[in-house]
């Protein structure tokens, strides 16, 4: 999977070797500084020309969601490029990317935040949901999503291991 | 899990630097795997053991507990 290489750690053994997961990397961070500008401009453009039905605040929600998209992008990239001309720091960065113990403490993290994530929009949207019932069809929809992805990502890895 | 890797390290007259960059990880996970708060997969623990031409066994001391016996 092409994503693999965008999201998750490298095995990469040489500078080398992490020099060109860093190249394919920006390819990726370009096109997500480019989305988060489609998604910015579009929607302020929707704006001034007043042609959008959604209200002002939801536009600014997506302007600012475009504009942190493209941000991201632009400054991973930029951390890149800087990589890519100093030995050193693209040596310490290869071995930060390929560490085994940072790679653990990532999924611990993810794995604890993913499970916090789940109790606070489960109580969250039980409790409103009283008084908005839209929250509740919410909370259900993340739900499905949640045990769909599970179920998939666990076939998939039941096979592959 | 303790290891041997300090006692070896000292021996070999290697750092920790230079250990981390021979087998690709940082400095830290180094630090860790010598103060036993991190215990090494067998990737790496072999990458270590090869470093210093010893077996696994000899720079690991797995015990009871490490095995949930």
């Amino acid at each position: 999977m092409k994503i693999k290489g965008f999201l998750c750690t490298t095995t990469a053994a040489t500078n080398e070797e992490y020099r060109e997961v860093l190249k394919k990397r920006n390819i990726w961070m370009a096109v997500l500084a480019l989305t988060g500008a489609l998604i910015a401009g579009s929607t302020f453009y929707a704006y001034q020309s007043q042609r959008a039905m959604l209200p002002e605040y939801i536009m600014g929600v997506y302007c600012g969601f475009g504009t942190g998209i493209f941000l991201a992008g632009i400054l991973f990239l930029i951390k890149n490029l800087i990589l890519l001309g100093n030995e050193e720091k693209l040596k310490q960065s290869r071995l930060e990317n390929a560490d085994e113990r940072l790679d653990e403490i990532n999924k611990k993290a993810a794995r604890t935040t993913l499970m916090v994530l789940l109790i606070v929009v489960a109580a969250f949207c039980m409790v409103l949901g009283i008084y908005e019932p839209v929250l509740i069809k919410a909370l259900l929809f993340f739900v499905n999503v949640f045990v769909f992805t599970y179920i998939i990502t666990f076939t998939y890895y039941k096979k592959k291991m | 899990m303790q290891t041997r890797i300090a006692q070896y390290r000292k021996e070999q007259k290697v750092t920790q630097e230079e250990l981390a960059e021979a087998v690709n990880v940082t400095r830290q996970t180094i630090i860790s795997l010598e103060n036993g708060k991190y215990k090494a997969s067998l990737i790496l623990a072999h990458k270590i053991a090869q470093f210093f031409s010893v077996t696994i066994e000899e720079m690991f001391i797995f015990d009871r507990e490490d095995e949930n016996i």
